[in-house]
This record gives C-alpha cells, sequence and structure tokens, in this order.
C-alpha cells in the first residue's frame, strides 16, 4: 500500500498546519459561547473533550480506550497499539436559549473544538499532544443598573466579553505493571479575554476596553489500574495552579461631545486567577463484549482560591458522570454492526455561587461512532448534548443547550513493515 | 479518506477565522444578575471659593447702546449712567433760501432698561466744553470724564416706555439751533474737522435728583436741525441729521456709570486684585455689569477627586449658584444667562471659557421651581474642571461670572455663595474604573 506513506505526510503537514494556525492565533475561534455565565472569571468551562467521551456523558477517567485518543486520563496513552498513530480534530455547534424571568434570547455557535495527536514511543510508552479550549467567554449585557453613590440615581451600562483560553496539554502515559498505568501531563495554559463597558450619563459617555491576557502551565497525573481484564479504575489529579494576568486598559470618555483619552493600551498586571485542586475518579467496566459502561467523579476545590466576583464567589464543585457504549461486534464483518451507539448523563453541581446560589447544570448525551476507512480504529464520533444551567428563580438565568459535537478520530498506522513491497 | 482531511483542515480554518457572529445579543440579564465593573460616584462636598472682585475700568466706548438713567439700589448705591457722544451732521449743505425753525434731540429706546420704569425720569442734554480725548488716547471707559457746560441745551421729564420704540423727541435751545443753522448756510462749517472744532459733542444725563431707572437708547438717536424754505403758496419743513459719530477711532463715544454709596463690602473694592472672598460678606458675592464687579470662582481642592481610592476620571460637573433670596424683584431682575470668563490672578480678564465643543460657556438660570425658591444659575464644568485635573501645577487662573454685554448693562446681581446652603452645589461625577490604585 505506497499511497499509506504519501498519505500519512499529507496528515502529518495538514496537522503541523493546523497546529501552527491555531497557536498563533488561538485555540477558538472568535464567538460567543452565548452564555452569561460566562461573564465570570475565565469564561464558561469547557466540558466536552476528544473522542468518544463526548457522547458518554463527559465520562471517562477510568475509560481504558486503546483504540483512540483518550485526553481525560494521562495515563491511558501506555495503551497506545505498536505502530498506531491517533488523530483527532473535532469542532461542535451549539443551540443556545437561555431566559430569565423577563426575556429570552436563542443563539447558535460553531467553535473549533480540539485538535489532538497521539503516538507510542517505546513499549508501554506513549504520549500525545492536544489542543482543546479550556473556556470560552462571550457574553453581552445590556442595561446593566448600577447605583450612582451618593444618589439615589442610577447608571444604565452595557457589558460584553469575549476570548477564552486554550489549553495544549502534553501527555505521556507508561505501564508499569501489565495492569497498572501511570500517566502525567502538563498544561499550558493561555488566552485572552476582553472585557467592554460602556453607558452615558447626562451629556458624557464612557467606555472601557480591558484585555486580559493569561498565562499559566499547569501540571497533573493520572493512573489506571485493571482490576479485572474488563473492569479498570482511574484517577487523575490536576494540581492548582496560579494564571498570570495581564491586562491591557483603554478608556475613553466624552464630555459635551468631545472624545478624550483617559487611558490608552495602558499595561497592567492584573490579579491572577487560581486554578483549583481536581481530583477525579473513574471507573470502567466492560461487559459481554459489547456493552462498556463509564462512570466518573470529580471534584473541584474551588473554594480554595480564595476567588469572588462582583457578585459571585467560587465553591467547590462536584461533577458527575455516566456513560454507556454499546457495540454488536467490534471487529464484525458487517458495517453495521461496527456502529457504536452510546449515551451518558453529567450532572454538575456548579463551581459559581450567586447570591449563595449555585449555577448547576446537567446534560444527557447520545452519540454514534461510525467506522470509517480500512482502520478498525478510525471512527467518526458524532455526538449530542442536551443541557440546562441555572434556573429562573432569583436573579439567575436559565440556559438551555443543544450541544452538536463532530470529532474525526483517525488512525494511522507507521513503521508497519509492508507484507508485499 | 485525504478528501476529509481537506474539507476539515478548511472547516477549522473558517470557522477560527470567523469574527462576523460577534456581540450582538440584547439580552437584558436582570438588574440583580450582575453590577458594574465601574464605580460612578457623585460628589456634593466640594469646595468652590467665591469672591467678589472689581475691574478698574470696563471700556463702555463698546457700548452697543447709550444708557441714560439713575436709581437708587439697596445694594449697590445710587446707580448712574449718562452718555458722551460726538454728532456728526449728514450734510454740510443748507439752501440760502431757507430759514431756521428749530432743534431737537431725537432719543430711541433699545429695549434696555433696569428698575422700575414706573418712575418718572428727567433727561438733561448738555453740550460738552471739551473735544473728546479719551485721557490714556486709547479708549473711554466707564469711569472717563468729559466737562460739559452746565447750562442744559435741553431738558425733559418722562415715563419711560422702553418696550415702545417710539422715539423720544427733546427740544433743544435755538441758540445753539440758529448758530448751527447760520454757519452751515453760510457755509462757516464745510467738513467734520470745522464741525468738531465747533460742537465738540453732547452728553445725555439724568437728573442729580431722580431716583428711576436706567434706560437704553439706540445709536441711531440724532440730533435734528428743522428748517423751511418757503415756494409760491407754503413753506416746506426740511431738516438736517446729526448722527452719533461710532466710525471715529478712537471711538468719541461711551457710557459713565457709576454707583455712589454702595454698601460697605463694595466700597473696599477699590482695587482691581482685591479679591473680597464670601466668607467675608455674608456669603455672598455680587455682580454688576457696567461698573465691572464681577463674582470670582476658584476651585482649589479639585484635586481632592484623587483621594478617591482607585483609579478614575471625571465625568460631569456642573455648578449651581443660587442667587440670594429677596436681592432681586421684577425691576431688579435676574437675566437668563451669566457669561464666564477667565482671569488670572491679577483679574485680568483673559478669555472667554468656552465648552469642550466649542460653544461658549453660560451659568443659565434655571426657572423650573421658581414657586418655591429653588431658582439657581448652572454652570457646566466638566471641561474647565478636566482641564485643571489634567495639568500638574496648581493654576492661579480663575474663572468670573459676567453678563455677557457687561459694557452695555447695568444689571446686577447678588448670589449666595453658601455652598451648604440649598441651591448652591458643585456637583461632580467620578467614574471609578479601577479599584486597587
Amino acid at each position: 500500500m505506497p499511497f499509506m506513506t504519501k498519505m500519512n505526510k499529507v496528515l502529518l503537514f495538514s496537522t503541523f498546519v493546523l497546529f501552527l494556525n491555531f497557536c498563533a492565533v488561538r485555540a477558538q475561534s472568535e464567538s460567543l459561547t452565548s452564555s452569561p455565565y460566562s461573564l465570570y472569571g475565565l469564561g464558561a468551562i469547557n466540558q466536552s473533550s476528544i473522542g468518544r467521551t463526548n457522547g458518554m456523558g463527559f465520562t471517562g477517567i477510568g475509560l481504558k480506550t486503546s483504540n483512540q485518543i483518550n485526553n481525560l486520563n494521562p495515563a491511558n496513552f501506555a495503551l497506545i497499539p505498536k505502530g498506531s498513530f491517533f488523530y483527532d480534530i473535532g469542532i461542535k455547534g451549539e443551540y443556545n436559549q437561555y431566559s430569565n424571568k423577563a426575556d429570552s434570547e436563542t443563539k447558535t455557535t460553531i467553535n473549533f473544538s480540539n485538535l489532538a495527536l497521539a503516538f507510542r514511543i517505546a513499549e508501554g510508552l506513549g504520549a500525545g499532544i492536544s489542543l482543546v479550549p479550556y473556556s470560552e467567554m462571550g457574553y453581552s449585557l445590556i442595561g446593566i443598573k448600577t447605583n450612582i453613590e451618593g444618589t439615589d440615581e442610577t447608571f444604565e451600562s452595557n457589558v460584553n466579553g469575549i476570548g477564552g483560553l486554550s489549553e495544549l496539554k502534553f501527555n505521556i502515559g507508561y505501564s508499569v505493571l501489565p495492569n497498572f498505568r501511570l500517566g502525567a501531563n502538563a498544561s499550558v495554559l493561555f488566552g485572552n479575554i476582553e472585557e467592554n463597558e460602556s453607558f452615558i450619563l447626562n451629556q458624557s459617555t464612557f467606555y472601557s476596553e480591558e484585555t486580559t491576557n493569561y498565562s499559566g502551565i499547569r501540571f497533573g497525573l493520572g493512573m489506571h489500574f485493571d482490576v479485572s481484564e474488563n473492569f479498570t479504575i482511574g484517577s487523575t489529579v490536576q494540581f492548582p495552579t496560579s494564571l498570570k494576568g495581564n491586562i491591557k486598559r483603554s478608556i475613553t470618555k466624552s464630555l459635551d461631545g468631545t472624545e478624550i483619552t483617559v487611558e490608552d493600551g495602558a499595561s497592567d498586571t492584573s490579579a491572577n486567577f487560581n486554578m483549583p485542586l481536581e481530583v477525579g475518579l473513574g471507573l470502567s467496566a466492560n461487559l459481554f463484549e459489547t456493552l462498556t459502561i463509564s462512570a466518573d467523579y470529580k471534584k473541584n476545590y474551588w473554594d480554595a482560591t480564595g476567588q469572588t466576583e462582583s457578585l459571585g464567589s467560587y465553591a467547590d464543585q462536584d461533577i458527575y458522570g455516566i456513560g454507556l457504549e454499546y457495540v454488536k461486534d467490534p471487529r464484525g464483518y458487517k458495517y453495521a454492526d461496527r456502529i457504536r451507539y452510546r449515551t451518558g448523563f453529567n450532572y454538575d453541581n456548579g463551581y459559581l455561587s450567586i447570591n449563595e446560589k449555585k449555577v448547576d447544570g446537567y446534560n444527557f448525551t447520545a452519540g454514534i461512532g461510525i467506522p470509517i476507512g480500512h482502520s478498525q480504529k478510525s471512527m467518526m464520533n458524532l455526538s449530542y448534548s442536551y443541557g440546562s444551567k441555572g434556573q429562573i428563580q432569583n436573579i439567575l438565568i436559565k440556559e438551555n443547550f443543544h450541544l452538536l459535537t463532530l470529532n474525526f478520530s483517525l488512525e494511522d498506522l507507521w513503521f508497519q513493515k509492508r507484507k508485499i513491497n | 479518506m485525504k478528501n476529509i482531511i481537506v474539507v476539515l483542515i478548511c472547516l477549522t480554518f473558517l470557522t477560527s477565522c470567523s469574527t462576523d457572529s460577534l456581540n450582538t445579543s440584547d439580552f437584558e440579564a436582570g438588574d440583580t444578575f450582575t453590577d458594574s465593573d465601574i464605580r460612578v460616584v457623585q460628589l456634593d462636598t466640594m469646595t468652590v471659593d467665591f469672591s467678589t472682585m472689581k475691574f478698574d475700568s470696563i471700556d463702555t466706548s463698546q457700548s452697543v447702546r447709550m444708557l441714560v438713567g439713575k436709581y437708587n439700589d439697596p445694594i449697590f448705591g445710587a446707580v448712574k449712567a449718562a452718555s458722551f457722544l460726538e454728532l456728526v451732521p449728514t450734510s454740510y449743505f443748507i439752501d440760502t433760501d431757507a430759514e431756521y425753525d428749530s432743534i431737537t434731540f431725537l432719543l430711541r429706546p433699545d429695549n434696555y432698561h433696569y428698575n422700575d420704569t414706573l418712575l418718572l425720569n428727567t433727561i438733561h442734554i448738555n453740550q460738552l466744553s471739551e473735544n473728546m480725548k479719551p485721557a490714556d488716547g486709547i479708549n473711554f471707559y466707564n469711569t472717563s470724564k468729559i466737562d460739559f457746560e452746565e447750562e442744559d441745551l435741553g431738558r425733559t421729564t418722562y415715563y419711560p416706555r422702553p418696550m415702545n420704540t417710539d422715539s423720544l423727541e427733546i427740544k433743544l435751545t435755538d441758540v445753539l439751533g440758529q448758530e448751527l443753522f447760520d454757519d452751515l448756510q453760510l457755509k462757516k462749517i464745510t467738513n467734520y474737522d470745522e464741525f468738531k472744532n465747533y460742537f465738540y459733542g453732547i452728553t445725555v444725563q439724568p437728573d442729580a435728583d431722580d431716583n428711576g431707572s436706567v434706560i437704553g437708547f439706540s445709536l441711531t438717536s440724532n440730533m435734528r436741525l428743522y428748517y423751511t424754505i418757503a415756494t409760491e403758496n407754503e413753506r416746506t419743513q426740511y431738516y438736517t441729521d446729526f448722527y452719533v459719530n461710532t466710525s471715529s477711532s478712537p471711538l468719541p463715544f461711551f457710557n459713565q456709570i457709576s454707583a455712589d454709596e454702595p454698601i460697605d463690602y463694595l466700597k473696599t473694592l477699590i482695587d482691581q486684585e482685591i479679591n473680597l472672598h464670601s466668607s467675608k460678606t455674608d456669603n455672598q458675592s455680587f455682580i454688576q455689569s457696567g461698573m465691572g464687579i464681577a463674582t470670582r470662582l476658584e476651585f482649589p481642592y479639585i484635586k481632592s477627586v484623587f483621594d478617591i481610592p482607585g483609579q478614575g476620571t471625571l465625568l460631569d460637573a456642573s455648578l449651581r449658584i443660587a442667587p440670594a433670596i429677596r436681592s432681586y424683584t421684577d425691576a431688579l431682575a435676574l437675566r437668563d444667562t451669566l457669561s464666564v470668563f477667565i482671569v488670572d490672578q491679577n483679574n485680568e480678564l483673559t478669555s472667554q471659557l468656552y465648552s469642550t465643543d466649542g460653544s461658549v460657556a453660560q451659568a443659565i438660570l434655571n426657572k423650573e421651581n421658581q414657586e418655591f425658591n429653588d431658582i439657581y444659575y448652572e454652570l457646566p464644568l466638566s471641561g474647565y474642571l478636566e482641564e485643571l485635573l489634567s495639568v500638574d501645577q496648581e493654576s492661579s487662573d480663575a474663572l468670573i461670572l459676567l453678563p455677557s454685554n457687561y459694557n452695555s448693562t447695568v444689571d446686577r446681581f447678588v448670589l449666595n455663595t453658601d455652598i451648604n446652603s440649598q441651591g448652591t452645589t458643585l456637583e461632580l461625577t467620578y467614574a471609578i474604573y479601577d479599584e486597587d490604585e
């Protein structure tokens, strides 16, 4: 199969181009995440991951995966088969509807969702690189009324924010024992968020534009232990880190119709953003050769970061997820038999506490994995998830969203001796 | 598979480069979903230093009108205005057959009036006994003096009807009329210089005992010499007009304005550099146009806004000044606007104050709540204060308030400068955009 090597080069080249493109600009497109909740902190934290986990309630810490990339646990990278080279490219589309007591709006967005590759280095040693959006900010709120101190009057401002952070993650996994794997990962988190506020007061106008550049490095560890052939437990830990913030601010105002520049792109170090300690536990079981079940529990210790927002604060977050995958016969001769069906559920009690009320959310997911090409492992993963966040009671905004992700999880074979030359 | 990759690359490129779906939302999140990151503070306790100053003189040769009249002001004293002017004949030719008839002076009211116009006014017209030459060779001022004959050329008493444009005709002595007639008819006077050397001009004076009103007369007022020429059956009347000379330089015209025996505070203003602080004048400050009394404003502690923690910027500033209650009446009326000028530390007027948009800054009288005695002048100051805040050194300049036509009126004002009282405040609106300095 001489065309295979040619294609390898094409693929490799394309992947590099993509990497360059995304690294140079940013890991996600400049569009709204649509969530008003992205107003807080670094934006709405991205839940979706790579490959099949999107269809399985975003679970996968304990999911032993040897046929594609599992980015949720670095220990899994030890499982990359000899001669395999995995790619994963994904995009996602989101349809959001958010409402409060008075208003509702819908929005559709399409974003890049991930780029990843993984390869084997040696026997029992695998590594991978992935680029995934860590958070996305995109909100626009109008008519925020704030008191003018010293009076009974208010002023009405419009705020919007856009941007997000990307996570460039290096994973390495090693099989210490045939049934015990360890992994480590290092992430470079980078990106910027831009927030604007403007208002008119009497004859004067005010406009501020703040761009905050965040960057930081985060380390994590992972573990896989196969209790039996068909039962694996896993755990991960992401160590807390602090992202360095660098703020650039421009402020203009107008007095009696004349525009005055108050500050013009002045640079300043802003408050760092503290990322919490994240601990995850997961398990997976393979039943009757056809059914895979995966369950995750994650706890993110936001309390300890001691951060607050203007109206809310960060609170410890618990995430529960469960996922199922069914395939009639992974090695079946019939194409239909090899199609994988997935479903899952995910509950997240939220990391934001607004007025002592946590913004929780849930997702139902469903997915399908369609084999492509000759390779048994290459697959197009399509997942759909429906979720809801917040509630209308009190001051919160309820947000319903439909998320569609499309991943191409591809395998290429390297260094395989050709049977026929 | 190759094709898929290519399509995919294009797709991701496209999505990563699209910027058109930027924030266009108009979702109102609700009042309490978030607060503005910007704090806006309104301050009304900022100190304003009010004082009263008096210009040594006002250039009243630039007046747009003649001011004549006298009234007793309870605060500013006996206010007297008189006009001095040179006249120019429209023609130096009178027919040899003409016969002298009479001579009058026509005063044309121009609507300006101050104080009670229901009171009787007297007007004396006197001939000048010296040439109209300014003492400093440059200009006439409200304080200038020109000698004139004691004997009236003409005199009248009248009830002013300033809103009526009918002119007031005062008969002048025939001695003057006959002489002028003869000199012109016999061609003893044939040009301006000859005329000027013969007839220096006139002054229009109120009576020393008048307590009426100051009335404005147009500069188109004129002296008129009547004569007749006989034809076969009848005599036809002709006249020669003598107009106010408004074209020579220096201008041989001015209004002399004085105020005798004002209240004691104002008597202390004997030098232009004196600033009479309002704390010494019962928290009042004064304005009298024509006399050059002005209210002076300074903002010595304006930079204390920087003491507010955090980084901020001025958004709005407006000064309200209430006129002192009972200082004004229907007769001693407030005017709708006051102009703002900049003076230096010696109280020399340097320029008028302009808003940042280039228009003339004005304090505008707000009478919305007049029935509650809540009336005040409102002066937008954001541009000026922004400038004070943006320069490092303390400015020695100050603002003064005067009517815009201060050389052509005798309007006067008493302002309540007590910043703690209702009405007079400096309202600053300040935005803090960074709490941690």
